[in-house]
């Protein structure tokens, strides 16, 4: 047990460090030379020749990288090319806030999806059910950026009760300020839950221990709750923990809308920037954080199904 | 000895989006106190449905259309919920075909045969473990094992924990649907064995569900034998066996190989059930029974009395071939 | 008859004895009336872009010109009526025209994206499962390192490092997925790999890729196909999402999500600007996920109820 969480953990360091590797070598091609935008349009040949011997841009391609990993793994990710600030302590402001924001997103969409897939599976053909799956797909289908412009104008700019932007300071206004952009984070992986929570339910419900649970005459709540859930938190665990990056990937479209001061805006920012030391940083963050929600998912499958502690234990 | 269980015209349907299945027609049936009745048809002949009857088990889209189940003078059907759970695993208690897939698989042993225990005895989570460790050691397994999880069990410890579950309220009524037919030969033997000793030990009135016929001859006092969702023959060990009064009761014990006989070949009956979605005139085997007449295929059949306690649905007075008892 | 399903398979295995599976995954399908419906949509939207691309190239991109791309700003922002029935743009441009063309650019990339990401993963997953052994750990491997970085900062990191043009986007929405892919025709291979008729065509001489193409291929292709029907509404969403960001569909292409992103500032005083190309891009995934979501169900014979 113990060994294969060591096993598991000793795993995503290399595929931590390919993914460096990955996104360095993509963003290696991007346009633009650094010493001049680091120096400005009137810089002369000279001073960015100089800068670019400064920086080690002439050195061979593995070498920087060489050099970027040795240095990420003393918590330096560089410095912008824009201020001159430490890239990681740029990254780390946000950070907490991403997390935040996240956190909310799945939380929110967690509570709302499972008891939505749960009832759904139960009242199978209900009406209940029939427009409980119309309405998934449509917030599977509606795009991120646009329902949280929908909610901004509903919530914030007619009916005014939420702001429309921005993070608030002391803890009321900082609730606030997350509910809309929780809500539409969540949305679409709230959908996703639902459904995939309704068809695990229904596979489970079919199940020959369903009918020994009821036979032995205890309650449909503890049935449901209690033998049903166990097994069919299997798959939905799944789903969620596979699909926590598209969850970063759209709090990059939440966190711009709502100018959220996280991680994801400031890649977006960053890459009109030009900023490539900080578009870097920000995507190892990310991908850092994604493989360690994965690993967490893949250790709570050891509690859920017992099947699998016996698996390695053998 | 007094009815203990009394069904009455059950008609059982599923409805699905293009047909209706014809589950149960009108099946009559009484189980007396501590006897072991064992119910005998060919696979879809409805036994299970029957089954999952009594438990009130039956789900979307199958429905309970009429007739009554009586259980203790109270009519099962007409009861609250939560009156049937408290006769569920109390009262009445089921063991299911298949023992790989009839545990939970994420839930320990101990915790789900406690928990039949904590829902009808008034006692604590402990005192319930306590009692369900006995049981397991009942049935043949070392009690410390109770934390283990099914996937952790042979096919045959498996059903002895089902059989553990279902005897741990102390049920008067046992309800086992093909509790071997899953397991191998020499552990349907020792299952068998077992659920020969409790029955005997607790006095529970036990419906068994088979198809094998060896099997109702070493394991029951009466028998029915189920076909297209009725009860076509109904008597005791003898009646079936000795005094056969049903052409289907005939292919049935026809087509068990016996060892001591010298027989070139076996005669399975030909031909299928009835589509059960379509509705027919007479007796059901008619299409199938080398000695039906014009007669056969008219009219609604009624029970007629052979003997005392035996009963046939078949019109014909012919000699039917019976078969050996064979323990 | 101890369940419902039994009755429905035998009822079935008697209809159906005859046909190949994909005459019963259709016979399934059909059943399956919101999956017609969607498939439908898709036949309509794929007649769209065809007929778009058509006109364009009969009137020499005359329509194209003067309605979808040319401005009138007389027109700026006006409400649906008679002659723009879903109103202008900001710019005054004809909005039906522009959703009109924008659907065969979000349908192209949405499609293009995944079936590059299919062949290719998909070639990759099938030598990973056939080969087995080191091979088998390379590829996956490597397709690990992919599923580490999350798909949409992944797509941004390799746009804004190429550039924008749409063989750009193509790549940026493509590369991420390939290790999906790769991952499910190895599943699938490695189901078909061990059977029986496969060990009995290898005693038989047959030569690697006889047995991958013609036999083990076939197989793999039913959850594949359904991966793909159920990625493209991912990826058209994608693209939108890229587009939001400034660096998807340039202007003054019409691409939904791009015409959704200028919208944004009109949006208030002027809601039919994002609402008729939201509703586009909101129908078309949707018909892709509902066409998915029914292919599963026929192919899939656990899912048969």
């Amino acid at each position: 047990m113990r060994k294969y969480i060591i096993k598991r953990l000793l795993w995503t360091i290399p595929v931590l460090i390919g993914a460096t590797f990955l996104v360095f070598a993509i963003l290696d091609n991007a346009p633009g030379d650094p010493a001049k935008i680091i120096l400005g349009n009137g810089a002369t040949a000279e001073a960015i020749a100089l800068k670019r011997a400064e920086l080690g841009l002439d050195d061979p391609f593995l070498i920087r990288y060489g050099r970027f990993l040795l240095n990420m793994l003393k918590g330096d990710l560089g410095t912008s090319y824009r201020n001159g600030e430490a890239v990681t302590s740029l990254i780390l402001g946000r950070l907490g806030n991403t997390v935040m924001l996240a956190a909310s997103g799945m939380i929110f969409a967690i509570i709302v999806g499972i008891p939505v897939g749960v009832i759904s599976a139960i009242k199978q053909y209900s009406l209940l059910d029939k427009a409980t799956m119309v309405l998934t797909l449509f917030f599977m289908a509606v795009p991120t950026f646009w329902l949280a412009l929908i909610l901004v104008i509903i919530f914030a700019l007619n009916l005014r009760l939420l702001p429309a932007t921005g993070m608030g300071h002391n803890f009321p206004d900082l609730v606030k300020s997350l509910i809309l952009p929780t809500v539409t984070l969540g949305f679409g992986y709230a959908a996703l839950i639902a459904r995939t929570t309704r068809s695990s339910v229904l596979e489970v419900m079919r199940q020959d221990y369903i009918d020994t649970a009821r036979s032995k005459g205890i309650t449909d709540k503890k049935v449901i709750w209690k033998h049903m859930m166990k097994n069919a938190l299997i798959p939905i665990v799944t789903v969620i923990g596979l699909n926590f990056g598209t969850l970063l990937g759209g709090s990059v479209l939440t966190e711009t809308v709502f100018s959220w001061p996280g991680v994801g805006r400031f890649v977006v920012e960053s890459i009109s920037n030009k900023d490539i030391p900080c578009v870097l940083g920000s995507i190892v963050m990310l991908s850092i954080l994604f493989t360690l929600v994965n690993l967490l998912v893949d250790i709570l499958y050891v509690y859920i199904d017992p099947r699998i502690k016996s698996g390695f234990a053998k | 000895m007094e009815d203990i269980l009394n069904i009455n015209d059950l008609v059982v349907r599923y409805h699905t989006e293009t047909d209706t299945v014809n589950a149960l027609n009108n099946i009559s049936l009484t189980l007396k106190e501590g006897e072991t009745l064992g119910l005998v048809g060919e696979t879809g002949a409805g036994k299970t449905t029957l089954a999952k009857s009594i438990m009130q088990l039956i789900a979307f889209p199958g429905k309970i259309e009429s007739g009554s189940i009586e259980y203790d003078g109270r009519n099962l059907l007409e009861l609250p919920i939560e009156e049937i759970q408290k006769i569920r695993g109390n009262d009445i208690s089921m063991i299911f075909q298949d023992p790989m897939s009839s545990l939970n698989p994420v839930i320990t042993v101990g915790d789900q045969i406690a928990e039949v225990i904590e829902t009808h005895d008034k006692c604590t989570h402990q005192e319930a473990l306590e009692k369900a460790k006995k049981m397991l050691e009942m049935v043949g397994i070392a009690p410390e094992r109770y934390k283990d999880y099914p996937h952790q069990f042979s096919g045959g410890m498996k059903q002895r924990v089902v059989i553990s579950i279902a005897l741990a309220c102390n049920p008067k009524i046992l309800i086992a649907d093909e509790p071997t037919t899953a397991l191998d030969v020499t552990i349907q033997a020792q299952v068998l064995e077992m659920m020969r000793d409790l029955r005997q030990k607790y006095n529970t009135a036990t419906i068994l569900i088979t198809h094998d016929l060896g099997i109702v001859a070493q394991m029951c006092d009466r028998v029915a034998i189920i076909y297209a969702g009725e009860i076509i023959e109904t008597g005791n060990l003898q009646d079936i066996y000795k005094h056969t009064a049903h052409p289907y009761t005939e292919g049935l014990l026809g087509s068990i190989p016996q060892i001591n006989k010298d027989v070139k070949r076996l005669t399975p009956i030909e031909g299928l059930m009835p589509d059960p979605t379509k509705t027919y005139e007479g007796c059901a085997f008619a299409e199938r029974c080398k000695y039906a007449t014009d007669a056969c295929r008219s009219g609604e059949l009624e029970f007629r009395c052979v003997s005392e306690g035996h009963y046939t649905k078949c019109i014909l007075d012919a000699p039917f071939k019976g078969g050996e008892i064979n323990e | 008859m101890s369940s419902k399903g039994k009755i429905n398979t035998e009822v079935n295995t008697d209809e159906v004895k005859s046909l190949s599976l994909f005459q019963q995954s259709w016979i399934q399908f059909k059943r399956n009336r919101m999956a017609v419906v969607g498939l439908i949509v898709i036949g309509i939207l794929i007649l769209i872009s065809l007929g778009t691309i058509i006109i364009d190239i009969v009137t020499k991109n005359a329509i194209y010109d003067q309605y979808v791309v040319a401005q009138n700003l007389t027109q700026r922002l006006a409400k649906p009526s008679a002659e723009h029935i879903f109103g202008c743009d900001e710019l005054g441009r004809d909005l039906f025209f522009r959703v009109l063309w924008g659907t065969r650019l979000s349908l192209f990339i949405g499609l293009a994206a995944i079936i590059i990401a299919t062949v290719a993963g998909g070639i990759l997953g099938l030598i990973a499962g056939y080969y087995g052994g080191v091979v088998d750990t390379a590829i996956m491997r490597v397709m690990d390192v992919l599923l580490a970085i999350p798909y949409m900062l992944l797509a941004m990191a390799i746009v804004s490092a190429l550039g924008t043009s749409t063989r750009n986007l193509l790549i940026a929405l493509s590369v991420p997925n390939i290790a999906k892919y790769a991952r499910i025709a190895r599943a699938a291979v490695l189901t078909e790999k061990d059977k029986e008729y496969v060990e009995a065509m290898r005693a038989n001489g047959a030569g690697d890729l006889l047995i991958l193409f013609k036999y083990i291929l076939p197989n793999a292709f039913a959850p594949i196909l359904v991966q793909v029907t159920l990625g493209i509404g991912d990826s058209i969403l994608a693209v939108a999402g890229l587009s939001f960001l400034g660096i998807g569909v340039q202007p003054p292409s019409a691409e939904w999500g791009a015409i959704l992103t200028t919208a944004r500032t009109y949006m208030r005083d002027a809601m039919h600007v994002s609402v008729f190309p939201g509703a586009a891009l909101i129908i078309t995934v949707m018909v892709f996920n509902l066409f998915g979501d029914g292919l599963r169900d026929a192919m899939d014979p656990k899912l048969k109820r």
